[in-house]
């Protein structure tokens, strides 16, 4: 019989270090190059991470692994100084160190150096539908401005998520992962060289019901009170269903490397609504695609180096099912009447295409000086939009489209929401590298950036590194960043509530920050971050003096600072430890008020065991403290949330196999995001809730 | 060249004489000409083990090497964790190699097992028991010190604190070191303490001239020594260079690993002289000459030593 002591000794036995596990040739391996991770950047898998006097974390596919990410946000999320929050479509808001904005265009997003980020709003589309881990090899996150190297919308900060390349993916694998909300993803993923030809490629595809977190009122529960109409469908669930495909391949020939994918994104749901009013029926989609040819030979000469690189980016907004702004039966407004029997439905579609060139060259000649310099032209263009709505002005006839009518394509007229534009920008960029003593090393860049819509920016950045101690290094950052306005700040139209500005400026930003890096041990490093940050020319949707309409204005100013404090403890052979605290305390300066929706306080904590018999446990805890509301929204600040996650592997056939069991927010907090203020009252007022408890099974195999 | 299957005769009864075995194999060669052409002779065989990535690399590279340096056709086969050595014998009787080139040690001592009169080449190997030709994995010392001498001529004594007995090493290494009017010491230890006295001893008399070679050993796998030594020598500025690339990246000037791409080049050119009779089986371990070099950048920005002014070394790696 087996008792329950005996169950606790096998499970113990079974989770102990396993020293016949090892091989013998790995052992002479590790002890030869000294530990794992020398291999794969020894033998190329790996490349070291770039030292960029700037703060930065780099988070790579074995921490995403021990995270038990699922899509890329639960990653970024582990960032100091970085939470994603949600907007009311629940898309997400990188929300830099107190700079939270709904659209969220001051965040540059980047896959392997490409912008993904959209002119149409500057973000990553109301379409954006996640993106899957499995192709990830490391994400890049640089808080703090990157103008100078970046160029516009490198603001807040820079998230660039680089690929796996063909030596990291040198076999052939594929996974599957199925749990809460009917959640199902697949992947395969291929690799390797053929004489010098390296090749990758992998396909990712995700199918989920998405969350069923309820809202308890929406802005047609105000409509229904001032109209005496029963409308809307609060409480009701967010609709968050959604499809995803995801394709990458990388073809690597000597000192050129392609790249194409495609981000294909069907049926996802509107989340709160586009109008903050519940959309049961909604659906949007997206194809993105992109592409880019790179040449880099960093010993094009003996004193240089030479980086070319030219990409495409084509991306889209469209329409699978009716965008339902206020439910059937609604009258729109109080003034209205006359109720529309199947709802107010505007549907908007948008086509951008985007090209960029970049030759950058690295100059080694001058000494105790590292050069580098660059040239650059983009040209992006919403090519195409196109609309449909069964309310407002029909073009054909001049007059009010009715209740009750069918849809009306405005499409090419002057009442679409947006006329197709286009925008050129050429840049030129130069930095120095200068090492002023031994220890000490300055580096100093300065970008130039014309536009063909709103003239001229230069952004300079300068960056003082000492190397205090053997353990220690001490950062002094000054830089200066542009947000160049979105198509829809400058030229949104027929709205009846959000107009564009033409004349809108770039908003700007000026950051100081210092930042110490401390080993006290080969086995523990300490970050302490300081930031102090000026944001002026904040973009804004002013009321008019007509009372019914926004128009976007360079109106805001804030002011911020904060610290992050990070620890990395590698306890012994299969344990470690991770955390981070942030804090920020940001200033409405406009309206003499704390900034509002981001959280002033951040703690993350992440455990990993690793035991040589192939088991593997990750516990992590995020807590999000701290937000306050906009200066003018009457309800208390938004409730503190402690999310706990655990991520449990075994693999088996010499890591052929892996078996994992994902839970998130297992003690099922009530996390939640702020909803934005609205006039008279917010239009949610219990804010945008989040996924409770949620559990997957993993199982992946690799040829 | 062509031979029977193995059971059938004894080769190494015909070594070292060329023309005996020449006209053996003259003799032979119409007999040859009937079997399945499978069963055939022919070229190189390359056992490595099954290992996990990112270790499999290190194989997968010094394979491609061996391909493209061996003229004529290789076979390979990886061999698992725990098997038996029927898949290996089967295939060996099968493709009648010439050499058999193991890579590490397992596939050694299964190659060893065989009691095959084919000769074997060994790689990705540190040391072996016996004498077997072959590519060590640790470069030689005159390989590491002419990258030293290479990052900084000034340097006029290298140090080493040993707790092993590597006289070859360091022969070759004072010997190296005296041709160019430079000096090796020396210091024998026989405990980590011992080891971390004579450290701080030699660095708080050291100067700029001085350089301190972490080898191999003991007493220097200690975290606490290294952490010690590059805390002491940062202080005064004295260059620290270890045979373990890891240590690079805890503030080594820089290290050394195999070219494995390369090595598998050098693998190919030792089993063809096996086939030419040019070498003895027992040849032993040639120390590794062809390596990558990785530098740490902070280390030798404090040291005042400009990368870019380095002329004829290749930087593999910067960390």
């Amino acid at each position: 019989m087996v008792t329950k002591r005996s169950s606790f000794i096998i499970v113990l036995t079974l989770c102990l270090p396993s020293l016949c596990a090892y091989g013998e040739d790995e052992r002479e391996l590790a002890a030869f190059f000294g530990d794992e991770e020398f291999i794969s950047i020894a033998t190329g898998i790996a490349q070291p991470l770039s030292k960029a006097p700037s703060v930065a974390s780099v988070i790579t596919a074995k921490q995403i692994s021990q995270i038990g990410a699922i899509d890329v946000d639960e990653i970024l999320e582990t960032v100091p100084g970085l939470h994603v929050s949600r907007n009311t479509g629940y898309t997400p808001i990188y929300s830099f160190r107190g700079i939270h904005t709904t659209t969220n265009p001051q965040v540059l997003m980047l896959i392997n150096g490409t912008p993904i980020t959209n002119l149409f709003h500057g973000d990553r589309s109301l379409a954006w539908g996640g993106m899957p881990v499995e192709s990830i090899s490391r994400i890049e996150i640089i808080r703090g401005p990157g103008s100078a190297v970046y160029g516009a919308d490198a603001f807040a900060g820079v998230i660039n998520i680089i690929t796996k390349t063909p030596s990291e993916v040198s076999s052939t694998s594929a996974g599957l992962r199925y749990g809460t909300s009917n959640s199902k993803n697949f992947w395969i993923q291929t690799g390797g060289t053929v004489n010098d030809l390296g090749y990758m490629a992998i396909i990712e595809g995700r199918k989920t019901n998405g969350s069923s977190e309820k809202i308890t009122g929406d802005s047609q529960s105000i409509l229904d009170a001032l109209s005496g109409t029963n409308a809307s469908l609060a409480p009701g669930s967010i609709n968050l269903e959604g499809e995803a495909i995801d394709t990458r391949l990388e073809l690597t020939y000597h000192n050129f490397t392609f790249r194409a994918g495609s981000q294909i994104r069907n049926k996802n749901g509107l989340g709160a609504g586009i109008a903050q009013a519940l959309d049961s029926n909604g659906q949007v989609a997206s194809k993105r695609y992109n592409a880019d040819l790179n040449y880099n030979n960093s010993n094009f000469t003996e004193n240089i180096g030479i980086k070319a690189t030219a990409s495409y980016f084509q991306t889209t907004q469209e329409v699978d099912e009716n965008f339902v702004l206020f439910p059937p039966g609604s009258t729109g407004s109080p003034l209205n009447p006359v109720p529309y029997p199947a709802g107010i439905i505007g549907n908007p579609e948008v086509y951008e295409r985007h090209y960029r060139a970049n030759l950058n060259a690295t100059f080694r000649g001058i000494a105790r000086h590292e050069l580098m310099g660059g040239v650059g032209y983009y040209f992006g263009e919403i090519y195409k939009t196109k609309e449909e709505k069964n309310f407002g002005i029909d073009p054909s006839t001049g007059l009010p489209i009715f209740p009750g009518s069918s849809l009306v394509d405005v499409s090419d007229t002057p009442f679409i929401f947006l006329d197709e534009n286009e925008r050129e920008n050429h840049y030129v960029f130069i930095q120095d590298i200068w090492h002023l003593a031994d220890d000490w090393e300055l580096t100093t860049g300065l970008r130039y950036d014309h536009y063909t819509d709103f003239g001229d920016t230069t952004n300079p950045r300068a960056a003082l590194v000492w190397s205090a101690r053997h353990n220690l290094t001490i950062k002094a950052l000054y830089g200066e960043a542009f947000r160049a306005p979105s198509f829809a700040e400058t030229g949104e139209q027929a709205n009846p509530a959000f107009l564009g500005n033409s004349k809108l400026e770039p908003e700007t930003l000026k950051s100081y920050e210092l930042a110490f890096n401390y080993k006290p041990s080969y086995d523990l490093t300490l970050d302490l971050n300081l930031f102090q940050y000026y944001w002026k020319d904040i973009i804004q949707f002013v009321p008019d003096s007509s009372g019914t309409t926004r128009t976007a204005q360079n109106r805001g100013e804030q002011r911020g600072q904060g610290f992050e404090l990070e620890a990395t403890w590698r306890v012994n052979d299969y344990l470690s430890a991770l955390s981070n605290y942030s804090w920020q305390k940001s200033e409405d300066t406009q309206n003499d008020t704390d900034a509002a929706n981001a959280p002033e306080q951040q703690l993350y904590i992440r455990t990993n065991a690793s035991l040589p018999n192939g088991w593997h446990l990750t516990l992590q805890a995020n807590r999000v403290m701290d937000r306050n509301r906009v200066f003018d929204d009457p309800r208390k600040d938004i409730d503190d949330y402690t999310t706990v996650d655990f991520t449990l592997r075994k693999s088996f056939l010499r890591d052929q196999l892996e078996l994992s069991l994902i839970s998130k927010n297992i003690f099922n907090d009530d996390a939640r995001e702020p909803s934005p203020n609205g006039q008279p009252m917010p239009s949610i007022t219990n804010d945008l809730p989040l996924d409770r408890r949620r559990i997957y099974g993993e199982i992946r195999y690799r040829l | 060249m062509m031979r029977l299957p193995l059971h059938f005769f004894d080769v190494t009864k015909f070594t070292n004489l060329q023309g005996v075995r020449l006209l053996w194999l003259t003799l032979f060669l119409p007999g040859q000409l009937f079997l399945p052409c499978n069963a055939l002779a022919s070229g190189l065989f390359i056992i490595y083990p099954k290992v996990k990535a990112p270790y499999n690399k290190i194989y997968e590279d010094i394979i491609k090497g061996i391909n493209e340096s061996y003229p004529g056709k290789t076979q390979k086969l990886e061999l698992p964790h725990n098997g038996d050595n029927n898949d290996l014998i089967e295939q060996i009787e099968q493709h009648q190699p010439d050499v058999l080139v193991a890579l590490g040690k397992g596939s050694l001592k299964k190659a060893q097992q065989l009691a095959s009169p084919i000769p074997i080449v060994v790689g990705a190997i540190t040391k072996t028991e016996e004498a077997i030709a072959g590519v060590s994995m640790s470069p030689s010392a005159e390989v590491v010190l002419s990258h030293l001498l290479g990052m900084a001529p000034f340097v006029k004594q290298v140090h080493v604190v040993s707790d092993h007995q590597r006289q070859t090493q360091l022969d070759g290494a004072e010997a190296f070191l005296l041709e160019r009017g430079k000096a090796l010491k020396v210091e024998q230890v026989k405990s980590v303490q011992e080891a971390a006295d004579r450290y701080l001893k030699i660095i708080h008399k050291a100067s700029t001239e001085d350089a301190i070679w972490l080898m191999r050993g003991g007493s220097l796998n200690d975290p606490s020594i290294l952490m010690l030594v590059l805390e002491a020598a940062w202080k005064k500025k004295i260059i620290v260079f270890s045979s373990n690339p890891s240590h690079v990246k805890r503030g080594a000037l820089f290290s050394l690993y195999p070219d494995n791409r390369k090595m598998g080049g050098t693998l190919a050119e030792i089993a063809q002289q096996h086939e030419l009779k040019l070498i003895s089986p027992s040849a032993g371990l040639a120390p590794l000459k062809s390596v990558h070099l990785i530098v740490n950048k902070r280390t030798s920005k404090h040291l005042g030593i400009m990368l870019n002014d380095i002329s004829g070394l290749t930087i593999h790696r910067l960390l």
